[in-house]
């Protein structure tokens, strides 16, 4: 198929595609690796050549019907448009992307709690600035929650509970002038704990992943790509 | 309606250019050739020193008044003005040349004696520090206690050696420029630090016979050696003449007092050269910096052997990114100081200047910058021109701007002050090649995708045209999501496309990992 992709300064790429379809999944790719690099796991290229549009647990790309077929076309054109971006900016150009292999499992467990924990949380997720980092504090193992580097509470691993349950909750949704402790606050403390949990575990699998995929050669257009 | 950037435009204009500069000459600076109006395709190699004065107290100035409104401006407008007058009336008396007056800092040059002359070196050093003390020594006396004008507070830097000489002009404005070393380093030198004094690089010391020093711009002459280079240079003029000199010409042509009107949007119907102190502009808008990163080294590279390609090189990207401040993004251009382009823009109406969209509309000029930037340095690559490793560095901030032209009629410089042309510089300043910054009060101003592009560092990088547009429009800032519909007006299924939220994902290591 070919598919002139125009950019938003008037220039062209004609791209030439190729479409197989397997039970209403059609997968694609450059007919002839020319526009975009035949392998990328930063800008979305499977091993094969073909585009990983989306995560198919959350969002479907089957094609059934007109509208469907649309949607998927609609897809592939911004993904397209997305690779002139990640060319230029020598990264994937925003945050909207799953995490690589299993992570993505983990991703979707985050966005469930941070979704239940409030607003400030979810937009501090979506901007990719929540890391968790693991330390031991009398000799357990204890998981922190980091938003710019300052903690914001503490899980301990074993028991995977919220070290100081008497703490303000995070959400700041309570509604009331002094907010409710965290574990009065609904269910904010198993979700606070399965936010921790599953931000060390999407960061674990990341790590996995890339160690599996560490004798793939790089195609050298991401900067900070594990593989260069 | 926004502003946009594109590609075959650019390339269309950046292919005159390169042709406009197809045969370059380069000339040696001899006794009586002109420096004015330099044809495009000629350069001077010229010897000669180079003295930079950097006044630092503008700063105070500005921010004398807690609030940045008329009376700082006013005030700050004076005090450049009068210090203007007093440095012209010395340069004009020690034949030395002023190339610019940029804010606070002054260039000027030195050429004579000529080097046929013995000693022509060490002679036009000890002119030019003997000057450098007849300005620190006026200055001190210039100020205004009736206006609240304070001295000014002055850090000079003077070099010597080989500069290239260009044309620094567009469209009536035909000042040479000087590439290389000896006006980067003196430049540097005066910036550098706080002390005040005369300070000289190893080869300005060396001409002079001073001892070389590890750190220049720590090491300011001392009281003797300055008196050396007076006696040798022996102006015949002193501080008192020129004080003297200067109170009779501000009684018979005072200093206007300064009276502000808005400039209508776009700003690139604003005539600098019709504006005086009594027809000033001012208002709130986008003061914006985009610095070749790595210039002095590429002309210090090539200015012996390949002093063409640097001709060439600077004409296409200086032409290149003007015609995107004032043709693309209808804003103006102030000045070029050296290899930076120092530009305004503004969005709004007569009575207002609409804030938001300003800082949309800069986002994007300064993508289309290093849109244009880029295609220019691949276009003189596929010529085979040598154009080193350059970058560009941009910067810019939003506030209160004034813009006039200050110093004796028929001999007025353009300026634009306020805190954040000086805030926007610094940015600038703070960016590697590849890097845009963006100054506080132009972030706060922003929209919420302006301010999720630029992130918490307020600095971006690898930002072109392609990339500001898309990423402005796709989080939902309407100048740019109007761009981008008037970008595929008539093709409706890209326009629905665009409004597709994609999220890939990464199935290559499942095989690997056995979850399939």
């Amino acid at each position: 198929m070919k598919l002139p992709v125009q950019l938003v300064d008037g220039r062209t790429i004609p791209y030439v595609l190729e479409l197989r379809d397997l039970d209403s999944i059609v997968s694609v790719r450059e007919e002839i690796s020319e526009h975009l690099p035949p392998f990328c796991p930063e800008r979305h290229i499977n091993s094969d050549g073909t585009f990983c549009l989306n995560y198919s647990p959350v969002h479907s790309l089957t094609i059934e019907d007109e509208a469907t077929a649309r949607a998927w076309m609609e897809t592939v054109y911004k993904f397209l448009k997305l690779q002139e971006r990640a060319k230029g900016l020598r990264k994937w150009p925003n945050d909207k992307a799953w995490a690589h292999g299993n992570a993505a499992r983990h991703q979707m467990r985050v966005q469930a709690a941070v979704k239940v924990l409030g607003k400030n949380l979810a937009n501090a997720q979506s901007s990719r600035l929540l890391t968790v980092r693991r330390r031991y504090s009398k000799g357990r193992a204890i998981l922190e929650l980091l938003q710019n580097g300052e903690c914001l509470y503490r899980v301990w691993e074993a028991t995977k509970k919220v070290a100081n349950h008497s703490r303000k909750c995070i959400c700041g949704i309570s509604g009331r002038r002094r907010p409710k402790a965290l574990r009065k606050c609904l269910d904010h403390a198993a979700q606070a704990v399965e936010l921790v949990l599953a931000l060390y575990e999407w960061d674990l699998e990341e790590k996995r992943y890339w160690d599996i995929m560490q004798n793939k050669i790089c195609c050298g257009t991401c900067d900070n790509c594990p593989l260069a | 309606m926004s502003k946009n950037w594109n590609h075959n435009r650019a390339l269309e204009h950046i292919n005159k250019k390169l042709k406009d500069v197809e045969s370059v000459t380069i000339k040696d600076y001899v006794r009586d050739m002109s420096l004015v109006s330099i044809p495009t395709n000629v350069a001077y190699r010229v010897d000669g020193v180079h003295l930079y004065a950097d006044i630092q107290n503008l700063s105070d100035m500005l921010n004398i008044t807690a609030v940045e409104g008329t009376d700082c401006h006013k005030r700050t407008l004076r005090f450049l003005d009068q210090h203007y007058r007093a440095v012209k009336r010395i340069l004009d008396r020690v034949d030395g040349r002023r190339v610019d007056f940029h804010s606070q800092r002054l260039h000027a040059l030195f050429t004579k004696p000529y080097n046929s002359e013995t000693d022509a070196e060490k002679k036009r050093v000890q002119r030019a520090v003997a000057t450098a003390q007849l300005i620190v020594d006026v200055l001190a006396e210039t100020g205004d206690d009736d206006q609240q004008i304070p001295a000014a507070k002055v850090r000079i830097g003077i070099d010597s050696g080989l500069a290239l000489a260009v044309n620094n002009g567009r469209n009536g404005y035909r000042e040479p420029l000087f590439l290389g070393d000896p006006a980067n380093h003196a430049a540097k030198l005066a910036s550098n630090n706080t002390t005040r004094g005369i300070y000289l690089t190893n080869a300005a010391r060396a001409a002079v016979d001073l001892k070389e020093v590890d750190a220049p711009e720590k090491s300011p002459l001392s009281k003797d050696e300055v008196k050396v280079c007076q006696d040798a240079a022996k102006l015949d003029v002193t501080a008192e003449n020129i004080v003297e000199e200067w109170r009779e010409d501000l009684k018979e042509n005072p200093i206007g007092n300064f009276q502000f009107s808005r400039q209508t949007p776009p700003l690139c119907d604003m005539d600098i050269m019709a504006l005086t102190p009594a027809n000033s502009k001012r208002q709130d808008m986008v003061s914006l910096y985009a610095d070749i990163d790595g210039f002095t080294a590429y002309v210090a590279d090539n200015i012996e052997d390949n002093a063409q390609d640097v001709v060439r090189t600077l004409h296409v990207l200086r032409a290149e990114m003007e015609r995107v401040v004032t043709s693309d993004f209808e804003g103006r251009r102030v000045r070029f100081i050296g290899d930076c382009i120092q530009a305004l823009t503004c969005e709004g109406t007569a009575q207002n200047t609409d804030e938001e969209k300003s800082v949309s509309e800069s986002t994007r000029l300064a993508g289309a910058l290093r849109s244009s930037f880029n295609l220019s340095i691949d276009r003189l690559k596929e010529f085979g021109y040598e154009s080193g490793k350059l970058g560009l560095a941009i910067g810019f901030d939003l506030g209160p701007v004034s813009v006039t032209r200050l110093g004796r009629h028929a001999d007025r410089i353009r300026c634009a002050i306020g805190r954040k042309v000086i805030e926007s510089e610094n940015r600038q300043c703070a960016c590697k090649g590849d890097e845009t910054a963006i100054g506080q009060a132009a972030y706060d101003a922003g929209s919420e995708a302006v301010k999720k592009l630029f992130g918490t560092r307020k600095k971006v990088a690898n930002l072109d045209y392609v990339e500001a547009t898309e990423a402005l429009a796709d989080d939902g800032d309407e100048s740019a999501k109007n761009a981008r519909v008037a970008a595929y007006a008539g093709s409706p299924a890209i326009i629905k496309s665009d409004e597709r939220v994609v999220e890939p994902y990464m199935t290559g290591g499942l095989e690997e990992v056995g979850l399939r």
